[in-house]
């Protein structure tokens, strides 16, 4: 008989997904709105600030979610980069730069995993607060405290930068690297 | 009289054609009939002059009603006939004669380098240099109210901007006490004026938190720009010169917190920047001119490795970046063979499921379980995985340690 290992919950399937969307859209709208071209009555500034604002609000309230999903299940230890997951990561560059045969073995995820998706929990932090100033302006200069909004601006827009290269590598990955995870993404299940 | 809340909203609804509005003059004579005029003293340090130049294209109330009916300007380097001892000997009278009644009006940076050196008002009777830093120090203590008029006085503007030779500095950086910010390059002589006004009537007016008066820059540009339409639209000038939305040559309005769209250029010769046609280059931002450059572009230039580079470039660096990594890495994948053994492994049921290998490359022999078969799960695991209703409170006390050594399996 076929055996089975469930390694992703329906909790986790659902953020995974959900996010996957949000991120998505905020990608698309956001460089739109940071390089606007003109595709005619499809899409215009006006919609990709509204997809921007809605999908930050939707995306922020699922990572905030996620991040009580993880605390309360224990499940960001298998996230968290750790140090000692320093020498693996070396390992598992060797293995990319086609000098190992094998990637170093670990847990649910893997030393590279583990520091983009750790990456991504800061990033989005800082993305979120920087979005969040941007936001506000739209009701005037209403911040107690004074930060010069144009270089916000430029930092969130380095942040988005930092998700325009993970995001493609992440896809690569799983793609070539290890397809029955991204089975398990939609099923929960991987044979073992 | 008029109350604080009128005043308020008359300078807020004064368009280009109203102006401060001539109701305001009776208004401003009336509160002072009997009474002193309120002494002020305007002084310039590192400044190019427009500002005053600027205030003194002031159309309602006009230069001559300000100087002649509202206002007794003591001190001004460029207004007052007299010079030399002379100047600076009014100077040092009107402060001690008006002191804590007298209004000042500081405009330009205060250098700091070389001892103050860089910037002087003239000299003392005894022939030494009366520098900018000394002149601030000796008149702002004894101020009633500090006004900072132009962006230089306010945030340090062009003559604090990279690489800064005189070590200039905005004027509350040098003074102790509060000081009302009325930025602008130059400032509109509505803003100093309508601030003026607001302090003589009814003291300091309601401040944002670069203190500068809510009244005047309490609204983005952005959100009452007169081509909003075309931005939302998505008609964008590609240069100068045409009458769309300048947001793609880079304008600053988006980011700008001031009135210039309905207050307009003084009086009658109504225009704003974008009404030209040219992007608002953020005159009035705390980081002009060194955050708001380059003017035509909309994101701010990087320094990465003593180069200096557009964020754009860099933006279309990280992503060619990518690109190639990914492309190389699959080109390799293709040619070593790898990719093909991957997608057939990853899918084929793994003999070995459980425990692949040991821990090679830190040395670390532990062994770290891959996939745990449904039937062992059990424990931690089961609950990690597996979330049930009554475990949650005892899981969350066990699972609270964060960076210490958790409980691995």
């Amino acid at each position: 008989m076929e055996e089975k290992v469930y390694i992703q919950s329906l909790p986790n399937r659902l953020f995974h997904w959900s996010s996957f969307v949000m991120v998505t859209m905020l990608l698309i709208s956001g460089f739109y709105i940071s390089h606007p071209v003109n595709l005619g009555d499809a899409y215009d500034l006006d919609i990709a600030v509204f997809v921007q604002t809605a999908a930050a609000f939707l995306q922020s309230g699922i990572f905030f979610a996620w991040v009580y999903h993880h605390m309360v299940t224990g499940a960001y230890q298998d996230i968290r980069f750790r140090w000692r997951d320093a020498a693996d990561f070396r390992g598992l560059l060797k293995y990319y730069f086609f000098m190992e045969k094998k990637p170093p073995v670990h847990g649910k995820y893997n030393a590279g995993q583990r520091l983009v998706y750790t990456s991504w929990f800061f990033v989005f932090i800082f993305l979120f607060i920087t979005g969040l100033i941007l936001y506000s302006v739209n009701f005037g200069y209403v911040l107690r405290f004074p930060v010069a909004i144009q270089k916000v601006r430029f930092y969130h827009f380095l942040g988005a930068l930092w998700f325009l290269g993970t995001v493609p590598l992440h896809i690569y990955l799983v793609l070539t690297e290890d397809p029955a995870k991204l089975q398990a993404m939609f099923t929960g299940w991987v044979r073992r | 009289m008029l109350t604080r809340r009128q005043f308020i909203k008359t300078a807020m609804a004064t368009t280009a054609a109203l102006q401060l509005s001539e109701i305001l003059i009776p208004h401003l004579a009336e509160a002072f009939i009997g009474k002193k005029k309120p002494p002020v003293i305007w002084l310039e340090m590192m400044t190019c002059t427009g500002d005053f130049l600027s205030v003194a294209n002031t159309l309602h109330p006009d230069m001559r009603e300000l100087l002649f009916d509202t206002i007794d300007l003591c001190y001004s380097n460029t207004a007052m006939a007299a010079e030399g001892d002379l100047a600076i000997g009014v100077l040092k009278e009107t402060v001690e004669r008006e002191k804590g009644e007298y209004i000042l009006i500081a405009e330009g940076t205060v250098p700091l380098k070389a001892g103050g050196r860089y910037g002087a008002i003239g000299h003392h009777p005894d022939g030494s240099i009366f520098t900018d830093l000394e002149a601030i120090r000796f008149t702002a203590p004894k101020a009633k109210y500090i006004m900072a008029v132009g962006t230089c006085a306010s945030f340090g503007g062009p003559y604090a901007a990279h690489p800064n030779p005189s070590g200039s500095v905005p004027v509350h950086k040098v003074v102790d006490s509060q000081v009302i910010n009325v930025p602008g390059c130059p400032v509109h002589p509505d803003w100093v004026v309508g601030t003026l006004t607001h302090l003589l009537l009814y003291g300091v007016p309601e401040l944002d938190a670069f203190n500068r008066p809510k009244v005047f820059f309490g609204r983005r540009i952005h959100d009452w720009c007169p081509r909003r339409q075309h931005f939302d639209n998505g008609v964008f000038a590609t240069d100068p010169g045409e009458e769309k939305c300048t947001y793609k040559i880079g304008c600053k309005g988006p980011v700008t917190f001031v009135d210039c769209p309905t207050r307009q250029w003084i009086g009658e010769h109504n225009s704003w920047p974008v009404e030209a046609n040219t992007p608002c280059i953020g005159c009035v931002s705390p980081d002009f001119p060194d955050g708001m450059s380059p003017f035509y572009a909309h994101l701010p230039d990087m320094n990465v490795l003593g180069l200096r580079t557009t964020a754009d470039k860099i933006g279309k660096g990280v992503a060619a970046v990518t690109a190639a990594g990914i492309g190389t890495h699959l080109a390799a994948s293709v040619a070593t063979g790898r990719l093909g053994t991957t997608l057939i492994d990853g899918t084929r049921p793994k003999r070995e499921g459980v425990n692949r290998d040991t821990r090679k490359h830190s040395k670390d022999k532990t062994r770290e379980v891959v996939f745990l078969p449904e039937g062992k799960i059990k424990g931690i695991n089961l609950r990690r995985y597996h979330l049930q209703g009554k475990g949650r409170i005892k899981v969350f006390i066990n699972r609270i340690s964060f960076f210490g050594k958790g409980k691995r399996r």
